[in-house]
């Protein structure tokens, strides 16, 4: 499909369900893996499925933001290859309404969604570490935009997330690299039975007259927007919402 | 890579053939057969001899009495619903309020109102493909366009299995050099590809744009 | 835990003081889905303890979130 030949990729939050999926998919296409995730063993299993070889698993937990420089140094230290490409799907999304959404808990979710993807990008996008034309992509949500009762934590920090790429966009384009992100409406993962999702979530479903996006969909854009054939598009937040409202 | 083949896309546009051009080389280059129209026979014979393959056929804008003959003449030529759709609204207005009306009904003829005609035949129409992928293309300076239609034709049309979406395009401006332009151009044609190709059957009634 | 510290607890959940441990749900127009949230927030961080989404839809009466709050 597209052509990823050897490029070396770095996905965050490589044993979540998205992760996983965008892995494999990028396996296939010819690229060069390192997995990043908090659960080793995880990651270790999904290494062993995935297509070719030289691909690394890196365990990172993203909270302990003040390790994430020498985390990235370690990964081109692991073949002494600078990287090409980065894929951010680390996050959490928890439903708390404004009631509870404390200082410490909106800390916590700043932290694991926005603050660590600063801090990676900031670290990868040192020359020294990436290849020119590399690329980043990020998932992000329509809840950036257009979050739900209790998402409040969560859609303050994807659209501090989107925001940012918009800024970061036009600071890296002098070095060729360029950032997208992906804005996803409700995601059905294969492996969830759409009867324990939470309601909202449900309707949101099943308002999407398109049926719900799945990892594999969500995987294809992913790789197009690492390839050459999406040339230098850059700092734009790509709306995918399937329903149709 | 993307592929094309057997794949027959129509690209439907005014008088001069830029963009058009270089997305129809990449698109045949893919395998696609296209299907040009255009007001401008000159330009638009030329440009079908640039491309590869040599099925691909010219229609006149003009020469229609209306849209729906000229949609009957695209479908019936080879027998062959079309699989991929991309309107170029083309016609500019650098002023709402100074046009004259004969202008603005032209403007919104060829920009809105021929789209939205060739879709309903389409969409009826007995030969059509399984999938059809429709695609918007504007730019700033067509500032009378379908582009937030893109959502509600989607959501009349996903029974038909035809997907639209909107691309707008950045505006070229002359202090670009000329590596830039190729870059601009490249970084369209790959989006107007992905978007058209079965890859991207999940993005529905969005309206991207490229910087 | 006594049985005035849970009190305590509920009122700051619904942001209301007057009910009692008859007051119907149905009749709380502050007991809806966020603060259903609200109360798996709190049997959380007060009890370590993750509240059953079908025990929440049982809950009839104060009485009935009270005696669950353990």
């Amino acid at each position: 499909m597209f052509n990823l030949k050897d490029k070396k990729i770095l996905v965050m939050g490589a044993s979540g369900y998205i992760g996983k999926q965008i892995a494999i998919t990028l396996s296939k296409m010819g690229a060069k893996l390192v997995l990043s995730g908090k659960n080793e063993e995880a990651l270790n299993e999904i290494l062993l499925g995935l297509e070719g070889t030289g691909h690394f698993i890196a365990p990172f937990n993203v909270e302990d933001i003040d390790k994430t420089a020498n985390f990235i140094k370690s990964i081109v230290s692991l073949d002494k290859n600078k990287l090409f490409g980065l894929v951010y799907c680390t996050g959490i999304f928890p439903i708390r309404p404004l009631k509870n959404t404390k200082t410490d808990f909106l800390n916590n979710v700043m932290l694991i969604n926005f603050y660590s993807f600063i801090e990676i990008v900031r670290c990868f996008s040192d020359k020294r570490i990436c290849k020119e034309n590399a690329s980043i992509v990020s998932l992000s949500s329509i809840a950036a935009t257009n979050g739900d009762k209790g998402q409040l934590s969560y859609s303050a920090s994807k659209a501090a997330m989107d925001s940012s790429i918009i800024v970061m966009a036009k600071e890296l384009s002098q070095k060729n690299i360029k950032i997208n992100s992906i804005k996803l409406a409700a995601l059905l993962p294969d492996e969830i039975n759409f009867d324990i999702l939470p309601l909202a979530i449900q309707e949101s479903i099943n308002q999407m007259k398109t049926g719900p996006i799945t990892n594999k969909s969500v995987s294809n854009h992913v790789a197009y927007l690492l390839s050459d054939y999406s040339g230098n598009v850059t700092g734009n937040c790509f709306n995918v919402q399937g329903y149709l409202k | 890579m993307i592929a094309f083949q057997n794949k027959k896309i129509l690209i439907v546009t005014t008088n001069n053939l830029d963009i058009e051009k270089d997305i129809a080389i990449a698109l045949s280059n893919l395998g696609a057969t296209i299907v040009f129209v255009s007001s401008n026979e000159e330009i638009g014979i030329k440009a079908l001899s640039s491309l590869k393959g040599n099925n691909h056929k010219y229609f006149n804008l003009n020469n229609s009495q209306n849209i729906d003959e000229l949609a009957d003449n695209i479908i019936s030529y080879d027998k062959k619903g079309i699989d991929a759709y991309i309107h170029c609204a083309k016609k500019e207005t650098p002023s709402l309020l100074c046009t004259e009306n004969n202008e603005l009904q032209s403007i919104f003829n060829v920009n809105i109102v021929s789209y939205l005609n060739f879709i309903k035949y389409f969409s009826k129409s007995k030969k059509k493909s399984s999938n059809i992928s429709i695609l918007y293309l504007f730019s700033d300076s067509n500032k009378i366009n379908a582009a937030e239609m893109s959502k509600t034709l989607s959501l009349e049309l996903f029974e038909e299995n035809i997907k639209i979406n909107s691309l707008q395009l950045g505006e070229a401006t002359t202090s670009d050099l000329k590596e830039d332009s190729n870059k601009i151009t490249q970084n369209v044609i790959g989006m107007v590809s992905y978007l058209i190709s079965e890859n991207a059957s999940f993005i529905v009634g969005e309206v991207y744009k490229l910087k | 835990m006594d049985l005035q510290r849970k009190i305590e607890l509920l009122e700051e959940l619904l942001e209301i003081d007057e009910f009692t441990s008859d007051t119907l749900l149905d009749d709380l127009e502050e007991w809806d889905s966020l603060a259903a949230i609200s109360y798996v927030v709190m049997m959380d961080e007060e009890f370590n303890v993750v509240a059953n989404p079908n025990d929440i839809k049982n809950f009839k009466t104060i009485q009935d979130i009270l005696d669950s709050m353990k």
